[in-house]
């Protein structure tokens, strides 16, 4: 199965750096979407459809929690499984974005082999 | 003098930063002079919660070639020196972002985004912070160094008791 | 079963047909082992030093005992025997932290960490690893089936992903 992602971090060594993992841990990737934030994310997902989001908490601009929140609040979107890669591993955090309904999470820094593991977590659901 | 909770997290978060993404073993390095070698590259982050502050991080020009080609899978020579400022970066947000979940924060943080410093900027920066921390340390052929200055005193979440 | 011994500082290819790559008192010095399940090839990695521009000629000389040197030869002798990278499997063991009058503190670690650094630059992950500690290792890998078994504190497992990667580092 051929997978279309988008990466959401306003970093664009992080965002290469995890569409590397991504390609390397075996998935095809059909389509690789960026965005540098919520907003430009969203932008994006109004005209093109997406397997999986992979998204930074830190953005300037609209940042990860509210993208989650703006993705839980539409019926379409909410059904996109959704990773967050951030620095942050306060548990005040960690909580919020599960009820956000992130579907993975991933702290900064982690082992390419890491995020594999998350990646192939929360995309086996796609396996046809 | 014995190291304080904000040092110990500063040279905790360098090591697993550089350890885990960028697979280099840093060794540690007494504190650099005061100005910089010419080319080097710094990085400028700030952040808000509890503490709010400024963390900077300056790299050695080779060795910041030298760990974004890493980072990046590349090959050095091919790397543009763009480039080379977003990884610097990425790893003072990430650096950053480790160093404020190991320190006691009651409330979640907000890192700005990080911005590249001029040479000149850098030696003109104003030294009014409360508490500050340096962690120098070798990597490659070039020394990183990373401040942490914070405008309120800090603890680590050891010193408080466990949720 | 044929036994092939990969001894310190030695790389061996296997491809099928009942062989296995066996390695010996890994302790700061890392194995890595690769394995393509299509093809049946698989090759062992027994290397000491993390990086050969210390000795330039020796690394000439003596490829594999140097993770720089030795892993990218590993890689081309299993492409060349019908290897495909995104099939490989790929699991290590060592980089112990060895208090051996004999070894540097702390190779181990560096060991590791040299290898990871050459494998992500080769765009390859790794599946499992059995890493760091203060013990000893000992592996085979069995090309027939793939699979790769550990020894260590005198018990023996087979390394599979997700299983305990390091033995506290």
């Amino acid at each position: 199965m051929a997978y279309r992602v988008l990466i959401v971090d306003d970093s664009p060594a992080m965002r290469s750096f995890v569409k590397r993992v991504i390609e390397l841990s075996g998935f095809d990737l059909s389509d690789c979407f960026e965005a540098g934030d919520g907003a430009e994310a969203l932008k994006l997902l109004g005209s093109e459809w997406v397997d999986a989001i992979l998204t930074d908490i830190n953005m300037p601009g609209m940042d990860g929690e509210e993208l989650l929140g703006r993705l839980s609040a539409d019926d379409l979107l909410r059904s996109i499984p959704t990773i967050v890669i951030s620095t942050d591993a306060t548990r005040s955090r960690m909580d919020r974005l599960a009820t956000l309904g992130a579907r993975g999470y991933i702290t900064k820094p982690f082992l390419p082999e890491d995020l594999r593991a998350v990646l192939e977590h929360t995309l086996g659901d796609l396996h046809a | 003098m014995p190291e304080t909770p904000v040092q110990c997290a500063l040279r905790e978060s360098v090591g697993e930063v550089l350890e885990k993404m960028f697979f280099v073993e840093p060794l540690d390095e007494p504190p650099v002079a005061a100005d910089p070698p010419d080319g080097e590259i710094a990085v400028k982050l700030s952040f808000e919660g509890s503490p709010s502050g400024v963390l900077t991080l300056s790299v050695s020009p080779d060795a910041a070639r030298q760990v974004a080609a890493d980072f990046l899978g590349e090959e050095p020579s091919d790397l543009a020196a763009g480039r080379i400022g977003e990884v610097v970066c990425e790893l003072a947000n990430m650096i950053c972002g480790s160093v404020l979940s190991r320190v006691e924060s009651s409330s979640t943080f907000r890192l700005a985004a990080p911005s590249l410093l001029m040479a000149e900027e850098w030696r003109r920066r104003p030294e009014t912070a409360d508490c500050r921390a340096v962690h120098s340390v070798a990597i490659g052929d070039g020394i990183l160094t990373a401040t942490l200055e914070t405008r309120d005193p800090v603890c680590t979440s050891a010193e408080k008791s466990v949720f | 079963m044929d036994q092939i011994i990969v001894g310190m500082a030695d790389c061996r290819i296997a491809d099928g047909a009942g062989q296995v790559l066996a390695t010996f008192a890994l302790g700061s010095c890392i194995g890595l082992a690769i394995y393509d399940p299509q093809t049946k090839v698989g090759g062992l990695l027994h290397f000491m030093l993390p990086d050969s521009t210390i000795d330039p000629a020796r690394g000439k000389a003596q490829p594999f005992m140097f993770a720089d040197t030795g892993i990218p030869l590993l890689l081309d002798q299993v492409y060349g025997r019908g290897g495909l990278k995104r099939r490989l499997i790929v699991r290590a063991a060592g980089g112990a932290r060895m208090m051996d009058q004999e070894n540097v503190f702390e190779i181990g670690k560096r060991n590791y960490l040299a290898m990871r650094k050459i494998l992500w630059k080769s765009g390859i992950l790794v599946h499992a690893e059995a890493v760091g500690g203060v013990r000893s290792r000992t592996v085979r890998l069995d090309t027939s089936t793939g699979k790769m078994w550990l020894l260590e504190g005198g018990e023996q497992r087979e390394l599979v992903a997700g299983g305990p990667r390091q033995g506290g580092n």
